[in-house]
């Protein structure tokens, strides 16, 4: 049999083979969307000429750090000041077993709050947890005129995103552990810096263990995983959630992750422990806030107020922050289950002080990469 | 799915294209088949190709007066077209001297920039058969980042490889990558510096089509 086929045929088998392969491929990459495009990224586009000081500040509130990017805020705003409500809706369920990151996030919103009033001329006078009898309204803030008081933290609001990806193998300046612990100002909240390789090392291994840890459970893992955002439908639905682009993984494994389809929760822990064994546990310091053994909210409010500042701090001078908190998640665990405290132990040797209870642990250092941003939920949605 | 059978099709489809037809003489008269032939008929032939390879990056961090350095490699593939042009015709009709320019674009698969290369490599070129040519040469070439011009770099290159069937070169590519900027950035303590660093990077393949049907 002849198979010989005219050059001019062969012409045409090549465009329409080309031309298949590229319809075969169409259906599998048509899920790729770009990074930080769209409305739901529309909030950090911040101030975008906001005048009005009450809505600059509740703008300010709502792109704070918060866990998992819950984002479990409400906001009263009328012109004489701002109520910040907590969403118990929102909440990470096992993984925060006892709230405690939940108000170390509305902790953070109540930073960025006070900060952008201040710049836009007004006072703050923050009453933390106004009425007893309703633990969801967690601050009550007036708002006076005043002179503007415009500090760099205020443009660093916009810019302040967690960077997941590598830091530099640098330690940090002499002066850097005394430079943040200036910034902690809220009484009773204190601020171990580790940078030891021996400390170092021992928060590695321990928040490695952790995320085991937190991985083999599979309450926690489902209500980690069920806040994962995959496709660009559900960005712009939810407009929360981890997100692939936040993840501080690279620009092809990012675009090979959107075409292929969601993971499943066993894929996405495992890349989840792989970051967290490699680039994820980089850094120049780890970083321990910690409170009295109280553990009480206000304290936890505080300790988010703190770490917005530092973080904002740290934009402010080029560094790199990122939440490491499965440690303290897992403590939480342990007391929620009455689990033996492997993980309240490791964190009470890390801080070299019994009393003192860890809320959130971080690193931080040079990044190689920008961070990207992560969506965020528009004001409107959380307007009581 | 795309069936292997399917893109063996179209790899002899392509093949077909970019090679020159065969002659009844040839096919008939075997002593002439295997007389080796020099230098191409064509001397100007378009060139497509597809390259992947690695590169490496340098943070420094200058921290106290003290400089840290951190470093990373990273892969990027890109496609180039170009043309292949004749050098030098040597005495011995079974060596030449030719060159391909090209131009490039493609993405780095870490950061996600946009790369593009512009070559110029001159390879000595030794028919062993009338199937397949040896080469080796140098080759200078720039690859500009146009997401960020202060990480582009020069290259330096030693270009191997072979062309086979005068239509497809499969090259290996090492090349000394010489940074042209340093990002800059003020940090708490000091500064910050990411570049290309200046490194032997010793992996790059490449294929490349010679678009026969196209030269003159």
């Amino acid at each position: 049999m002849n198979m010989r086929l005219p050059r001019r045929d062969w012409l045409k088998l090549v465009v329409c083979s080309a031309g298949g392969v590229l319809l075969v491929k169409q259906g599998t990459a048509c899920s790729y969307y770009s990074a930080e495009k769209g409305d739901a990224y529309a909030p950090w586009n911040f101030p975008d000429g906001e005048a009005r000081p009450e809505m600059l500040a509740a703008r300010a509130a709502i792109l704070a750090a918060n866990p998992h990017n819950s984002q479990p805020w409400a906001l009263h705003v009328t012109e004489a000041g701002i109520d910040l409500h907590a969403d118990f809706t929102r909440s990470l369920g096992s993984i925060d077993s006892q709230l405690r990151e939940l108000y170390i996030g509305l902790g953070c919103a109540l930073e960025n709050l006070v900060i952008a009033a201040e710049a836009s001329g007004r006072a703050a006078d923050v009453q933390l947890l106004p009425d007893p009898a309703d633990p969801s309204f967690v601050a009550a803030v007036s708002l006076s005129p005043a002179a503007p008081s415009k500090s760099p933290l205020f443009d660093a609001i916009a810019r302040r995103h967690t960077n997941r990806g590598r830091y530099a193998n640098a330690p940090p300046s002499a002066e850097l552990s005394a430079a943040l612990v200036a910034l902690v100002t809220e009484p009773g909240v204190e601020l171990r810096f580790l940078t030891s390789d021996a400390d170092k090392a021992s928060f590695r291994s321990g928040t490695i263990d952790a995320t085991k840890a937190f991985i083999a459970d599979p309450e926690m893992s489902r209500d980690s995983n069920s806040w994962y955002r995959h496709s660009a439908d559900d960005i712009l639905l939810h407009r929360d959630g981890i997100t692939l682009d936040a993840s501080g993984n690279g620009a092809a494994t990012r675009f090979f992750g959107k075409s292929l389809g969601r993971p499943s929760d066993a894929t996405a822990n495992s890349y989840w422990l792989a970051g967290t064994s490699g680039d994820q546990t980089t850094a120049s310091a780890f970083c321990i806030l910690s409170s009295s053994a109280t553990n009480g909210r206000e304290e936890q409010l505080q300790v988010g107020r703190v770490y917005q500042r530092l973080h904002l701090w740290a934009v402010s001078q080029g560094l790199a922050v990122q939440p490491l908190n499965q440690m303290a998640e897992l403590q939480d665990r342990e007391e929620t289950k009455g689990l033996p405290p492997k993980f309240a132990k490791l964190l009470s040797d890390l801080m070299g002080a019994p009393d003192r209870r860890a809320q959130m642990l971080f690193r931080i250092g040079y990044p190689w990469d920008d961070a990207l941003k992560s969506p965020r939920r528009p004001l409107d949605w959380v307007l009581l | 799915m795309t069936e292997p059978g399917a893109i063996s099709a179209v790899a002899v489809a392509l093949l077909m294209l970019s090679c020159p037809a065969l002659s009844a003489a040839e096919t008939v008269r075997p002593s002439a088949a295997l007389k080796l032939r020099s230098a191409p008929d064509k001397q100007w032939v378009p060139t497509a190709s597809l390259a992947i390879g690695s590169f490496d990056e340098r943070l420094r961090v200058r921290v106290d007066r003290t400089n840290y350095d951190s470093y990373r490699g990273q892969l990027r593939m890109f496609l180039a077209l170009g043309l292949a042009h004749p050098v030098l015709r040597l005495p011995n009709e079974r060596l030449w001297i030719d060159g391909n320019a090209s131009l490039g674009a493609g993405p780095t698969f870490n950061t996600g920039h946009w790369h593009v290369p512009i070559r110029e490599d001159v390879s000595l070129a030794f028919a062993e058969s009338r199937w397949l040519t040896l080469r080796a040469g140098l080759g200078l070439g720039l690859t500009i980042d146009a997401t960020t011009s202060d990480r582009s770099f020069a290259e330096l290159a030693l270009p191997l490889g072979v062309t086979l069937f005068r239509s497809i070169d499969v090259l290996y590519r090492p090349m000394l990558s010489v940074p042209l900027g340093r990002e800059r950035s003020a940090v708490f303590g000091g500064e910050r510096e990411l570049a290309t660093r200046l490194a032997v990077l010793p992996f790059e393949l490449s294929l490349r089509w010679r678009i026969q049907a196209l030269g003159w």
